[in-house]
């Protein structure tokens, strides 16, 4: 097609643009069966104003038709849309269960037995945290409530997605969920439906939260203790007079959301140094999660939710530094924005400074004397992905 | 000891950072001064070849400034490689609360050693804004803190010659550090720097020598 009068020069033809658009239109059916004389006349115009919902490409509507009886969107993108006229549907349900009407029924088959009046329900999802941590707090009830009680249900369903967006999945086809066990991160949104009389009725979308254990959660398990403890005590002992050397450890702490287990990535040791040598360490970019974008409904992943590393003692380093240095004890600004640019909490084995209050420790320091963990101060725990 | 070990292999470098070690104390009051015996073998952009250091560049800009009535005064100095040349800046401090330091910069071409005009840059926003105690008017200069920590150091060089010298006043502490080394594999986690002393601006006593961890 032919580029606009003012297409850049080199570019006279502009590139025809796939549009798709969708109509939406209530029109007037045959009959397929003679009608009673009670059947009301249908309106000479078609049907203008009556409201719908609408899932279009490009988003939800919530709109009415105009004075023909029509919606349209145009330039849209292309794939599958739906259009619900509920008040219109209501409309019809009001006027004709007086009559016992019933979906599966023609207008002159046998009446059945006349139903209750026009229901007045609702459906609820009852959500009992809407904050949990992966592995630490992750249990919750979900119950898909219809009011008033005693309706008669035939399906329920439980549907979970990313608030972010995405399309839902089904967690239960129950309707309670008791526990709900969290395994993936992630700003969610939960909803019950219950299907009543043949349609679906959605409870509204509620938001829940997962969120990445804290620092305090991991450094207090069991297991990560162990492999920090077995950390240290190798940085101890690498620490000799002779070879006069020493080396950091590090390693990255990961969550197995399906055994609820901490993992760890491979255990990696800083350069060999000298006394007189600042030491260092070089785990690597944060390893990504497996699989690297859960769905909600995944049954769990592995997820990097830490660092950690050691600083290496001062014993035998007074012979390569000036007299009467100390070093800072804890983490250090380059500790710190590494952690911060890889988005995690990070955990440092380092000695207790001496004397207190000091923050740091003199040089020819004992190797074994105290030491604790400490804590990065940006990260107190990962991001949670929305 | 890898610096004594390397001293032990050429006598020429031994002359050269035996004079160096006492560059600090010896360039006073000279615009250009003759830097042929000051710790000049070192490292831009991973070519090992002979180069004025920060410390050097920054006797260069000192002298560059002789004429300044703020020369003595305290502030905060800043010695950076920055486009083939170093930029010495020296923030003086003009009121306790610091929220402007009056910066004279000076450039400093490494090939020749030789500084190029001084800019005064007026009163701008300090580098850290930290502020300065009361009585900073008596405090020492900056260069001087600088002085007595190379002083400190008592002959140890383990730090990045071409790196990013700072000499930083906060309250009434100056904060002198030395850049660590260069590393052909830097390691994320790491100290931020090789040694930083801290010295009192008041009575020039050293306070603590911090090493990286």
């Amino acid at each position: 097609m032919p580029g606009a009068p003012n297409s850049p020069v080199g570019q006279p033809v502009a590139a025809c643009k796939v549009l798709h658009w969708i109509s939406v239109r209530i029109i007037k059916q045959p009959y397929f069966k003679p009608k009673p004389n009670w059947w009301i006349s249908p309106p000479e115009t078609p049907y203008p104003s009556e409201q719908f919902a609408g899932e279009i490409t490009d988003g939800h509507k919530d709109a009415e038709t105009d004075g023909k009886g029509s919606a349209v969107y145009l330039d849209i993108p292309s794939g599958k849309c739906s259009v619900k006229f509920k008040s219109f549907y209501l409309d019809i349900e009001k006027a004709l269960h007086p009559h016992g009407f019933t979906n599966a029924q023609g207008l002159f088959d046998a009446p059945v037995p006349a139903a209750a009046g026009a229901p007045n329900f609702s459906v609820d999802l009852i959500v009992e945290k809407n904050l949990l941590t992966l592995k630490h707090d992750h249990k919750c009830k979900l119950e898909v409530k219809v009011t008033p009680p005693g309706l008669a249900v035939d399906e329920y369903r439980i549907e979970i997605k990313r608030a972010s967006g995405g399309s839902w999945c089904t967690l239960s086809s129950t309707a309670t969920l008791d526990p709900w066990f969290a395994r993936i991160a992630g700003k969610l949104k939960l909803r019950g439906i219950a299907k009543i009389g043949g349609a679906e009725h959605q409870s509204g979308e509620k938001d829940v939260e997962v969120r990445f254990p804290d620092y305090n959660q991991i450094v207090a398990d069991s297991a990560v203790q162990t492999e920090m403890s077995a950390a240290w005590c190798n940085t101890l002992n690498d620490c000799t007079a002779n070879p006069n050397r020493r080396r950091e450890y590090a390693f990255w702490i990961l969550l197995n959301t399906l055994s609820d287990a901490y993992e760890f990535g491979p255990v990696v040791t800083g350069p060999w140094c000298a006394p007189a040598d600042g030491a260092g360490a070089n785990p690597g970019p944060r390893p990504p999660d497996k699989p690297a974008t859960p769905a909600p409904c995944d049954q769990g992943a592995t997820y990097s939710v830490g660092l950690f590393h050691t600083h290496t003692p001062t014993e035998f380093r007074a012979g390569g530094v000036p007299p009467g240095s100390t070093r800072p004890i804890g983490p250090s600004p380059p500790d710190e924005s590494f952690h911060t640019a890889n988005d995690v909490p990070g955990a440092i084995y380092d000695f207790v400074d001496s004397p207190a209050g000091s923050n740091s420790i003199p040089v020819g320091h004992p190797k074994n004397s105290p030491a604790k963990l400490y804590p990065t101060a940006g990260q107190t725990r990962r991001t949670t992905p929305k | 000891m890898k610096f004594f070990h390397f001293l032990l292999n050429s006598s020429v470098v031994v002359i050269v950072s035996t004079l160096g070690m006492a560059l600090g104390m010896f360039y006073w009051g000279q615009n250009t001064p003759d830097l042929q015996g000051s710790a000049a073998v070192g490292r831009i952009h991973g070519a090992a070849h002979p180069m004025l250091t920060s410390p050097q560049a920054l006797e260069i800009a000192y002298s560059a400034i002789k004429d300044s009535a703020e020369r003595e005064k305290p502030g905060d100095i800043v010695v950076e490689f920055i486009q083939s040349k170093y930029r010495v800046r020296f923030f003086f401090v003009v009121s306790s609360e610091r929220l402007l330091d009056h910066l004279l910069e000076v450039s400093v071409d490494p090939e020749s050693r030789l500084a190029g005009k001084v800019e005064d840059k007026g009163c701008v926003a300090g580098l850290q804004q930290r502020s300065a105690e009361d009585g900073w008017e008596t405090f020492l200069s900056g260069k001087r803190a600088f002085d007595l920590s190379v002083e400190a150091l008592k002959g140890f060089d383990n730090y990045d010659k071409q790196g990013k010298l700072s000499i930083e006043l906060r309250k009434s502490t100056y904060y002198v550090t030395f850049p660590l080394p260069h590393n052909e594999q830097p390691q994320p986690l790491a100290a931020a720097y090789a040694v930083q002393i801290w010295v009192d601006a008041r009575s020039g006593k050293v306070l603590k020598v911090l090493v990286a961890s």
